[in-house]
């Protein structure tokens, strides 16, 4: 038991968790003087109940019972908010904790963002929306549900996806095919040349790892991402340039400022060296780009055939660069016209060696001079001249292979663009001899496809031994030359073998000779060919290009100045920073690595330019880079869609072969779209950052990183919710294979307005409406094999609600629900199920569903259960068909129990639910935390705020002594009186970005606002709610003299509070404020007609104009509070909220009709968990009694009752004082007690039974009384077994044979409810006689076993020890009781029982020695009269009414009285404690302040118009209205709730509601038809 | 289950969802149509908790109707009284209508039942005038329902562009006043 010590340090509660329990806890604290840091895993508070349509028993709309409270913590100031965060540690002790609170980035400034909702247009992303369980997409940039409390957007990120984390230069694939999937080709372009500045060459020839690592290849194919870039860029800039002539942002962003001294000297104009050139002019240096050709581009331009990349393409991407500020120098070679000295003495700062390697490898074989041998590099360059400039040149240096026969040399890409360059320039057959065999070959698969396509001949595993001469094969005879195809005699004329010797005496290469390869590699996968001597043959060529490898062209190395070279030629540069042995000196590309990629060259110039940044920056290199990638995102777990990829056209092989057109067509505009959409955007966010240009308030910052922050808290309380079960591993009901088996969950959102079908229930797999909807019961609940022994405790209910609101959606939907027992324990829940039953027609069946069949034809589905109705032998199996089958998918402790519990250092139990004390029952197993609400165990909204309130009345008694240490309360100026002044009006029109300026004409607003009368002032702002717009509006507000402000903008939900807080620091009242609605309420939902909607704004600003200028300050007075409180009723919970209320500091009055405390735990003698009661009681009532601030009235009752919240007067009528305090026993008999709040715990009582023989047979006892009798047999006292005097029962005294009969006087005409602890005490009592005496027959007859949540166990457990369990019905076959056989002698006849078993139809006969009857609760005795002297409300069950079932269930409607215990509805006595300190903290936010303030927005009676006619009184829900004694209608301004329901029905009107006056209406309404004058207001 | 009740069922709910969905629509023809524009101005007076809520919501989801509503927010629908509602009609209002929270559901307990009484109350009145109990409703919703919101804005803009512009807007007692002056000029005083 803790001890009622306060822990002097800390005025500071962390909640984690923000559903319903969450937020109750915080909001409790924060009323009562706490700073609360509420950290939630989610986005937004709300939790679980923010997804539901309605709740049950009352059908109440789930989001307007969570709204207010949502709002009320958004904008708490003693609440402190930590969205998607997670306790990561506790450290320290109670009331001195440091909690670390890990907090993910949202990537959206929860302060900046204004919910305009401008992110969310512009993302391309769309994902599933987990809020509404997948059934509904959203945008990666989000709000988590419309009514988001905060009130802001996020973006979700999965990570790196494999296709951006494989690419060397990192480019954006995502990006770019996420916007392309929308159509934006010219914002896709934009993506992917942020990382590759040559996206229309990439897109044509880059080899594409990303495709490779596509994960969308695990499901069919990767997404063509190449293409896509393609796509990008040849309508990208289609569209980016008829953008640019509609006005919009120009193609091309011009030239980039110099803003730096350094200069940078590039040598070699590849695509290596010009992307290091464009990163640094954007880094504003001045950059030089040197290079041997004419033109800029290097291998791009002078390396890859122009039937893969057209010159054109090269040009303009070249030219884009260039563009932006890079100067080119040509036809300059490094070594020869420039040198790395030279560069450095004109001022070159740094220099990037980029070259490349422009030689090809010549072998050393004989006859490589002889003519006809080229170097297929070369050869290349050359061909690459033709077509453009340069055609002239190239011609020279090519040879004229008209109709010759050619052989090409090597097996990698360059061999095979060297075969087909051939094939296009005229050769008659080409042939490609390789090393490698087919599979080995370097080449990318599909050029040696097209190659193939276009006739070239491959002769895989073939090495050159030597270049054959013609003179060689002239002399040696033909029989050689026949080598190449096999089909053809090689035959040489006379003129060709003079030809042979040539002129000059060159000899002409004829062919080369050439061995088979048995292998390229060895073991170590090291280049090391064999070539099998003696098998020769003679490859017969005109024409030999040898593309066996590239060389350094050494040109430079004359000139190294620092710079290291490998041995092979290469330049050492580090393999990340780029940096060579020279500091100013860096180098990237081929001539760092050896022959690699373009993308690969295109990455390492960033990284070069980077490095030249920090250098001259003189940053170090390798600060925070890596050479290591992240994982990259697996496949998202998401549905997916077979798709194909879509396939580009290809020009036809023969028409191709004789010209340079590009062969592969690319995507068509539809094509790319449809492709794009085959992505699973892997990565969520694609970082497009469209959102970041759209954010007019810049709150978009992609590069946020998670923090952690350590936290001082004094208290902690735990509320993370529970998770559903996951309905796919209850495979046999066939959930994710058959669409139209769907969880409870799911329906709840189909049922929602804000669902995926806006609320009309749709089938999944037709989006018909259902007509036969069946719910199964306890999936994933009760069921071991699911790990969930417990019941879940709500889906009984929560079925019942949705049939019910599914055929309020819909009448004529027919709906079965399948269940094992009803467990409607609640309050009002039987009456709940009964109205489904009798008033909707929902059809109830016991029984066991063992499976679900889908019809494929109809997507309908048939069930198989048990069906025990009619029948009088063993059950049969029957089956039916649905349209739709809903699983009530159970309760699980949630995802996040384990590492909670390890941050919190506490313990779970074996269900994962965190481990409390049954009479502590939010007491975790570490002092200083607590539990609220599921995590606890299983249960439902009431229980969940009960529970919430209590967890907050923990803490705060844990921290009495730190309430309202670490809260200020804010401090304002002196308010101005202006009520003499004439009303000077400030109007602010806010454009919102363009969420209200895009249709409404805000100009024509701010204008027609300016001619009202009155107004002082108008303009428009950007955004009104930001901090330098509310800054700008003080200092108008001061230098213009304004004394009413009128924002016309979003909604007062959201935003008036922060407004009127703005009225207050300028000195003002804040009731001289009025807000119009014109986005949400207008421009939003008038998008196509700005003309109307411009007026409609109008409107809206007049009428608040002209509301506004009848304002009046409104004062909220001090009303000083009695901080003490009153109990009535000293049970269990009346004990518990006195010890509560007690240990937080204040003094207590408990008033106990009873000679003494404890109630019914007089009554109990165990738990079910076997917990000592008495023990409990004993300690419960001493340290009530001892406690110095509690004073007790023993046998006393409340006499007179009157006063409001913070000041009741109330008279109870004494016998003595039980605890002498001030009144002696001479002054009997009343004593007037004043205190603040008043807490009803009066109880409820074991009734007695009416029927079943009871009190006409001794061996008949109600359960209290079994019980008793059991203790005591079982502790060796009297035998348990006898009735009141009977005979003794076997052996030890316990009886032999025992039928319980639950039940009895519940459920049942008149008391129609379930008194909801008889079930377990049954269970309770059962398993105490089987453990004590095995062999004794048990027999429980009952209508629903109400075993739930974690109780569940014990109904196994009985069931389990041989309990024999008999289902009755209580209208066809109630059990009979009779005594048989009384004999003569006065010896008791035979006991007997007869009932029909429920479950098999047998009709049973027993003779117990005990009938047991499960009596039910009712109300305590006098609690009718006190609810009449306290007004407040009973139910017709005659237990006290809450304000309402799920909001407010410790409140009643009159401010400052609570209830708690059993009072409220039958309970269990850990209930009956949490309920209890629920109360006490609800009484503590009015409690713990000196004064309430009273006032505002009330009623107010004008004397002199009243008639005392009593209409207010009547009318008044809460009650407040009084005659007063001068005769007239009184209304207390504490108490007044601000409804203004008196006043609309006040026949006299007398009584007007502040703010909301007959004459302000009117003049809001006169304000919308006066007719505004064109000229300028006067004042 | 009888098989009648699902075709009532169907067709109302046929009706609901066409009336959103034509909502842009109706409006939009009207212009093309070039006819004499009738825009009618209808005040309605909704309750912060639930009606004004749903206003919003309607907002957030961008559901379109009319721009015939001016929302009036009052605390509770309970607060609205009969004199406010005749005050609008006489300021030239062409409709009225009160939404308050699902019965049941009122955050103040019974306000809206309240409004409900005072609606059929004044309803009586302006068919005794010859105004027409048509032009002013009572409607019932939850904060969740920005659809029916939507819903019913549209409903209602077309109910009184069917019953025309209202007898008493200051610009129809204007032409009528007119009318009558041309014939019997100085007769005619107006208040």
């Amino acid at each position: 038991m803790p001890k009622d010590t306060n822990l002097p340090n800390s005025g500071t509660v962390m909640v984690v968790g923000a559903g319903i329990a969450g937020m109750q806890a915080a909001l409790d604290l924060a009323d009562g003087g706490f700073a609360v840091h509420l950290v939630m895993k989610d986005p937004s508070v709300g939790g679980r109940m923010s997804q539901l349509d309605k709740t049950f028993p009352t059908n109440d709309c789930a989001m307007c019972l969570l709204g207010p409270k949502m709002t009320d913590s958004g904008r708490h100031p003693n609440i402190t908010m930590h969205s998607l965060s997670t306790l990561a540690r506790l450290e320290g002790e109670p009331g001195a904790f440091r909690a670390t609170v890990r907090e993910e980035p949202r990537y959206i400034s929860v302060k900046d963002c204004t919910a305009c909702g401008d992110c969310e247009q512009a993302c391309p992303v769309e994902l599933p929306d987990q809020f509404n369980v997948g059934m509904k997409s959203r945008k990666a940039a989000h709000k988590y549900f419309p009514q988001a409390v905060p009130n802001a957007y996020l973006i979700s990120k999965a990570g790196t996806p494999p296709c951006r984390n494989t690419c060397p230069a990192q480019c954006n694939a995502q990006g770019y095919t996420a916007l392309i999937s929308q159509g934006k080709f010219a914002e896709a372009l934009e993506v992917a040349r942020r990382r590759v500045p040559f996206p229309g060459i990439c897109g044509r020839i880059c080899h594409h790892p990303c495709e490779t690592e596509c994960n969308r290849g695990d499901i069919d194919e990767p997404v063509a991402i190449h293409t896509l870039k393609r796509a990008a860029f040849d309508f990208g800039r289609q569209d980016a340039a008829e953008a640019a002539k509609a006005g919009g942002k120009p193609a091309h962003p011009g030239r980039a400022e110099v803003t730096r001294q350094e200069k940078v000297a590039v040598v070699g104009a590849g695509p290596g060296g010009l992307t290091a050139a464009l990163d640094l002019v954007e880094r504003g240096f001045a950059v030089t780009v040197y290079d041997a050709q004419e033109k800029p581009g290097g291998m791009l331009r002078y390396g890859i055939p122009r039937y893969r990349l057209p010159v054109e393409t090269v040009d303009e991407e070249t030219n884009w660069i260039l563009a932006r500020g890079v100067r080119f120098v040509g036809q300059t070679r490094i070594g020869e016209d420039i040198t790395i000295d030279g560069l450095r003495r004109r001022g070159f700062g740094a220099i990037v060696l980029a070259t490349g390697i422009q030689k090809g490898r010549a072998l050393d074989l004989p006859g490589m001079d002889a003519e006809g041998v080229y170097l297929g590099l070369e050869f290349l360059r050359a061909a690459a001249k033709l077509g453009a400039s340069e055609e002239a040149a190239g011609r020279a240096e090519l040879p004229v292979l008209d109709g010759k026969r050619v052989l090409v040399i090597g097996g990698g890409n360059v061999a095979i663009d060297t075969a087909r360059t051939a094939a296009r320039l005229g050769a008659g057959e080409v042939h490609v001899a390789c090393l490698e065999s087919r599979a080995e070959m370097p080449a990318h698969e599909w050029e040696i496809e097209e190659a193939l396509e276009e006739g070239v001949i491959l002769h895989p595993s073939w090495g050159p031994k030597r270049v054959v001469t013609r003179e060689e094969t002239a002399g040696a005879g033909r029989d050689a030359a026949a080598a190449i195809t096999g089909r053809r005699e090689a035959t040489l004329t006379t003129a060709e073998r003079d030809a042979a010797v040539g002129g000059g005496g060159t000899p002409v290469a004829s062919g080369v000779e050439m061995l088979v390869c048995s292998r390229v590699f060895d073991e170590q996968r090291r280049f090391s060919p064999i070539l099998a001597e003696g098998t020769e043959k003679l490859f017969e060529a005109d024409v030999v290009l040898f593309s066996v490898g590239q060389a350094v062209d050494q040109g430079f190395a004359k000139d190294l100045r620092g710079v290291e070279l490998t041995r092979g030629g290469y330049v050492v540069a580090d393999k990340m920073t780029m940096a060579t042995a020279a500091p100013d000196v860096f180098a990237c590309g081929d001539i760092t690595t050896g022959p690699a990629s373009v993308v690969g060259a295109i990455a390492a110039g960033h990284e070069a330019a980077e490095s030249i940044g920090r250098y001259f920056d003189k940053v170090d290199l390798g600060q925070g880079r890596t050479l290591d990638r992240p994982e990259a995102t697996p496949t998202p777990k998401r549905p997916h869609l077979v798709a194909r990829r879509e396939e580009e056209e290809a020009a036809d092989p023969i028409a191709r072969r004789g010209h340079f057109g590009e062969v592969l067509a690319g995507f068509t505009r539809e094509q790319a779209i449809a492709e794009a959409k085959r992505c699973l955007n892997c990565g969520d966010c694609c970082e497009c950052l469209q959102c970041v240009e759209k954010c007019q308030k810049q709150a978009v910052h992609h590069d946020e990183q998670p923090r952690e922050v350590d936290i001082p808290v004094g208290a902690v309380i735990l509320a993370p919710g529970y998770e559903l079960f996951d309905a796919a591993a209850a495979g046999e009901y066939g959930y994710g294979v058959y669409p139209n088996v769907v969880t409870s969950m799911e329906f709840e959102r189909l049922l929602s307005s804000t669902g995926p079908s806006k609320g009309h229930v749709e089938r999944p797999s037709d989006g018909k409406t259902p007509q036969r909807v069946a719910w199964i019961q306890c999936v994933g609940s009760r069921d071991v094999s699911c790990e969930a022994e417990f019941c879940s405790s709500i889906c009984c209910m929560y079925s019942t609600k949705e049939a019910i609101i599914a055929r309020e959606h819909d009448a004529s939907i027919e709906a079965t629900i399948f269940y094992l027992d009803m467990r409607a324990y609640g309050k009002n829940f039987d009456r709940y199920v009964d109205s489904a039953k009798d008033t909707y027609g929902v059809r109830y069946v016991r029984s066991f569903v063992s499976g679900v069949r889908e019809d494929p034809r109809t997507g309908n589905l048939t069930l198989s259960y048990a069906d025990a109705e009619g029948a009088s032998g063993p059950s049969l199996v029957r089956t039916e068909e649905f349209d739709l089958v809903v699983l009530a998918v159970g309760v699980r402790p949630p995802k996040t129990a384990l590492d909670l519990s390890r941050a919190a250092g506490i313990d779970l139990d074996s269900y994962g639910f965190a481990v409390t004390d049954e009479f502590e029952p939010n007491q975790t197993s570490r002092q200083g935390v607590f539990v609220a609400g599921a995590f606890q165990w299983p249960m439902d909204i009431p229980e969940s705020v009960m529970n919430g309130s209590a967890a907050a009345a923990s803490a705060e008694r844990l921290l009495a002594a730190g309430r309202g240490r670490d809260v200020k309360p804010r401090e304002y100026p002196p308010e101005r009186d202006v009520s003499k002044e004439t009303p000077n009006v400030g109007v602010f029109i806010c454009r919102c970005g363009i969420n209200i300026a895009s249709v409404v004409n805000v100009a024509e607003v701010v204008d027609y606002a300016a001619k009202l009368p009155g107004v002082g002032h108008a303009e428009e702002l950007l955004y009104t709610c930001s901090q330098d717009a509310l800054k700008h509006i003080k200092e108008v507000i001061t230098e213009k003299g304004l004394n009413r402000f009128v924002v016309s903008s979003c909604t007062i939900r959201t935003h008036q509070p922060l407004f009127r807080e703005t009225m207050r620091e300028c000195g003002l009242n804040q009731f001289y404020f009025e807000m119009a609605n014109i986005r949400d309420q207008c421009s939003w939902v008038h998008r196509s007609d700005p003309v109307a909607a411009t007026n409609k704004a109008n409107d809206l600003v007049k009428m608040a104009v002209a509301k506004v200028k009848t304002h009046e300050a409104l004062e909220l007075s001090p009303m000083p509070v009695v901080q003490k409180a009153l109990v009535v009723g000293g049970g269990p919970a009346g004990l518990t909220a006195a010890l509560e209320m007690a240990g937080m500091g204040f003094p207590v009055f408990l008033v106990e009709r009873e000679n003494r405390l404890g109630g019914n735990l007089w009554n109990l003698r165990r738990t079910a968990t076997g917990a000592d009661v008495g023990a409990f009681r004993d300690d419960l009532i001493s340290r009530v009694m001892s406690s110095p601030q509690i004073e007790v009235f023993l046998g006393a009752a409340v006499e007179d009752y009157g006063g409001h919240a913070g000041h009741f007067k109330t008279t109870v009528n004494l016998p003595g004082p039980a605890k002498a305090s001030g009144a002696s026993a001479d002054s009997r008999p009343t004593r007037l007690l004043e205190h603040g709040v008043t807490i009803v715990a009066t109880g409820a009582k074991e009734s007695v039974p009416g029927e079943y023989l009871y009190g006409r047979d001794p061996r008949i006892l109600t359960g209290l009384e079994f019980e008793e009798r059991l203790e005591a047999a079982i502790a060796g006292g009297r035998p348990a077994g006898v009735g009141k005097g009977g005979a003794k029962n076997g052996a030890a005294g316990l009886p032999d044979s025992v039928a319980f009969i639950q039940c009895v006087g519940s459920r049942q005409e008149g008391r129609r409810y379930c008194s909801r602890t008889c079930c377990t005490e049954t269970l309770k009592n059962a398993l105490r006689l089987k453990a004590a005496k095995p062999e004794a027959e048990v027999f429980v007859l009952y209508r629903d076993i109400r075993s739930y949540g974690v109780l569940e166990k014990y109904y196994r457990e009985a069931r389990e020890a041989g309990v024999i369990f008999v289902n009755y019905d209580p209208v066809s076959n109630k059990p009979e009781v009779t005594v048989e056989g009384a004999t003569v002698e006065g010896a008791p006849g035979r006991l007997t029982v007869r009932v029909r078993d429920g479950a098999t139809g047998f009709d049973l006969v027993l003779h117990p020695d005990n009938i047991i009857l499960a009596a039910a609760a009712l109300p305590a005795e006098g609690a009718r009269s006190l609810g009449t002297l306290l007004k407040v409300p009973l139910n017709e069950d005659g237990f006290f009414l809450e304000t309402h079932a799920k909001l407010f269930p410790m409140d009643f409607p009159s401010n400052g009285i609570y209830l708690c215990g059993a009072a409220h509805s039958p309970k269990f006595i850990a209930e009956a404690i949490y309920q209890a300190r629920g109360a006490a903290s609800r009484a503590a936010t009015i409690l713990s302040k000196p004064n309430l303030l009273a006032g505002g927005i009330v009623a107010r009676v004008d004397e002199k118009k009243c008639a005392a006619c009593l209409t207010c009184v009547r009318v008044c829900p809460f009650s407040v209205p009084k005659i007063n004694e001068r005769g007239v209608a009184e209304i207390n301004p504490v108490q007044c709730m601000g409804c203004g329901s008196c006043a609309g029905e006040c026949p006299g009107q007398a009584i007007q509601l502040s703010h909301y006056k007959d004459g302000q209406l009117a003049e809001k309404v006169h304000g919308l038809f006066a007719a505004v004058s064109e000229t300028a207001a006067t004042d | 289950m009888t098989t009648q009740k699902p075709e009532t069922a169907k067709a109302a709910e046929v009706a609901v969802g066409g009336g959103a969905a034509n909502a842009a629509g109706a409006t939009g023809l009207a212009n093309v149509a070039g006819a004499p524009e009738f825009m009618p101005k209808i005040v309605a007076f909704c309750c912060y908790y639930c009606a004004y809520s749903a206003a919003d919501l309607a907002g957030s989801l961008r559901l379109q109707y009319p721009p015939t509503i001016r929302v009036i927010e009052v605390p509770c629908s309970g607060k609205v009284d009969p004199v406010i509602l005749l005050r609008a009609f006489e300021e030239g209002a062409d409709g009225v209508y009160v939404a308050g929270c699902m019965e049941g559901d009122c955050h103040f307990l019974k306000g809206n039942f309240r409004a409900k009484k005072r609606v059929q109350a004044v309803k009586k009145i302006l068919d005794q005038i010859g105004l027409g109990g048509r032009r002013l409703e009572m409607f019932n919703l939850s904060a969740a329902m920005g659809t029916r919101f939507a819903e019913i804005a549209t409903d209602m803009t077309r109910r009184i562009e069917e019953l025309g512009p209202s007898p008493i807007r200051p610009e129809a007692l204007a032409a009528r006043k007119a009318a009558a002056g041309a014939k019997e000029q100085g007769e005619v005083k107006t208040r």
